[in-house]
């Protein structure tokens, strides 16, 4: 890395319970996974000179029947706990809930837990992002003016077609592309962009230069945020793709912290 | 601790699949070559990009560059297969002027591995010529990891390289190339796979430049390699000398 930059990791995961690939399922109790991912985090953080993470646990939304009230996002409420205030927690709402359910149990994380943003993986959890079952969750979203973080790919169930419309339903609410279409629909990023100014792009899963070039150069390094989907070893070469990016300094600083402090409500050093 | 050797195995020169479709920008030699001094890489494997009507052009490209710049830059010929002369091409670029491989893009020249038949033609004289095929990955119809496991049986005198490495997405990478031994995994976009379970000289470092940042593509390696997910002899192969390995050429530190 070139310099000692502000990074704000918008985009991590704990594995506290379900996994996505069910071949990785851990031999091990509820309590050691938590301890497990708490000593990654703070060895992490020891590590790597990231200031905070934004981190959701994968087990809501594989479980479409959640066994405990928060389905697993109590893990990342614990993880706050002992790590300490580097991680944000992101909040997993079940959508298959009724939808007064969803809200309450929403402005509870919201308002008691203290989760500053919202994460959606309609991949794993078999939802398209635009369906009225999620409306629940950006009405909350809407109310807070919190950020709603969702994955992006060629699965149908987020395409960016679909961060288009859920974008330009709830203008108030910061509407973050997890992975910026990833690999395959990068050609459906930049028209996407300029249906709804409230849309954001993570940058983890893509790593196409130019095509970030281009969204910067259309829409301002403020709608781009950085991320790993991490946390893990590859944290420099991920800062290394922002630094090479032919924008400004002052762009890069946006993308790489000061962006997701502002949309976290984090101070800015 | 000594710099290793290191081989971009996937570099062009002109424009690349993607970028050809954002700007009109082609990229030169000589940027190529600031890149690589710049990121610390020794050699590169180049063919030429852009749009696909360009095919021909690429090719010249690539062979002025190559010869502008032979310590550094190994040419690949891209040869499509809805271009008639496709096989004089192929035998034009490797047998009369030094080409060291075959670039094939099925995504974007429109052709579906298994079902081409002048592929089989293609790998036959890969086979003769003793050159790798790298080919695209990770897109469907066109070229998904079962696809190259099936024509690397087929083909067994013939390394193929899948470039991508399946694109990150595709899950069956890893388990198709335990299938085969002539079937090499290059880490551009979809990232470095563990060489353990598959043997010596299976994962190659490639950048796709000037697609990605070199230099990221690059330093995933180093940060694995720095984190003790690879070990020393491991990273040095994957960094490059497994890639001068399949190419049958020595490995020349050309940057300090």
């Amino acid at each position: 890395m070139e310099r000692n930059w502000f990074i704000v990791d918008s985009h991590q995961h704990i594995e506290v319970g379900s996994y996505i690939y069910a071949s990785r399922l851990p031999r091990a109790s509820y309590e050691e996974q938590l301890e497990g991912e708490v000593q990654r985090f703070k060895k992490w953080f020891e590590k790597y000179p990231v200031a905070y993470g934004a981190v959701s646990n994968i087990s809501p939304m594989v479980d479409r029947v959640w066994r405990t009230r928060h389905g697993g996002n109590e893990a990342t409420i614990e993880l706050i706990r002992r790590v300490g205030d580097k991680v944000i927690g992101q909040y997993v709402p079940n959508v298959f809930e009724a939808p007064d359910f969803i809200k309450e149990k929403m402005e509870e994380a919201i308002r008691i837990l203290g989760f500053k943003g919202i994460k959606l993986h309609p991949w794993v959890s078999a939802f398209p992002l635009s369906h009225p079952m999620v409306y629940p969750v950006f009405d909350v979203a809407a109310k807070y003016r919190i950020p709603v973080l969702s994955h992006s790919s060629r699965s149908e169930f987020c395409t960016p077609a679909l961060f288009g419309e859920i974008a330009q339903r709830y203008p108030e609410v910061p509407i973050i592309m997890g992975h910026m279409g990833k690999q395959h629909l990068h050609f459906d990023v930049l028209p996407t962009m300029r249906l709804a100014e409230n849309i954001y792009l993570e940058t983890s899963g893509s790593k196409i230069q130019i095509l970030l070039e281009r969204a910067v150069k259309e829409f301002g390094a403020e709608r781009v945020l950085f991320g790993t989907d991490g946390p893990h070893d590859l944290l420099p070469a991920y800062v290394v793709r922002i630094e090479d990016l032919s924008i400004s300094e002052s762009e890069k600083e946006l993308i790489l912290g000061k962006n997701a402090a502002k949309l976290f409500g984090l101070p800015i050093p | 601790m000594e710099k290793a050797f290191v081989l971009d195995a996937h570099t062009h020169i002109g424009a690349s699949y993607l970028t050809c479709y954002f700007t009109d920008k082609r990229w030169t030699a000589e940027e190529l070559i600031r890149e690589m001094d710049r990121c610390g890489v020794d050699m590169a494997c180049v063919s030429g990009g852009g749009l696909p009507h360009e095919i021909k052009e690429m090719n010249r490209r690539t062979l002025e560059a190559v010869k502008r710049y032979p310590n550094r830059l190994i040419g690949f010929v891209r040869l499509s297969p809805k271009f008639s002369d496709v096989l004089e091409d192929l035998d034009f670029y490797i047998r009369e002027q030094g080409f060291r491989g075959i670039k094939l893009h099925p995504n974007q020249d429109g052709f579906c591995l298994l079902k081409e038949p002048v592929l089989e033609q293609i790998y036959e004289r890969a086979a003769k010529y003793r050159v790798p095929v790298l080919i695209h990955s990770g897109t469907e119809p066109w070229s998904v990891a079962g696809q190259f496991a099936d024509q690397a049986e087929m083909f067994p005198e013939v390394t193929f390289i899948m470039a991508h490495s399946g694109l990150r997405n595709d899950k069956h990478v890893f388990d198709s190339a335990k299938r085969v031994k002539n079937l090499v995994l290059e880490t551009s976009i979809g990232g470095v796979s563990s060489p353990r379970g598959l043997g010596k000289d299976r994962v190659v470092y490639g950048s796709d430049w000037p697609t990605t940042s070199m230099r990221s593509e690059l330093q995933e390696v180093l940060d694995l390699w720095n984190s003790g997910h690879l070990r020393d002899d491991e990273a040095r192969d994957i960094l490059g000398e497994s890639m001068a390995r399949i190419l049958g050429i020595a490995p020349r530190k050309e940057v300090k």
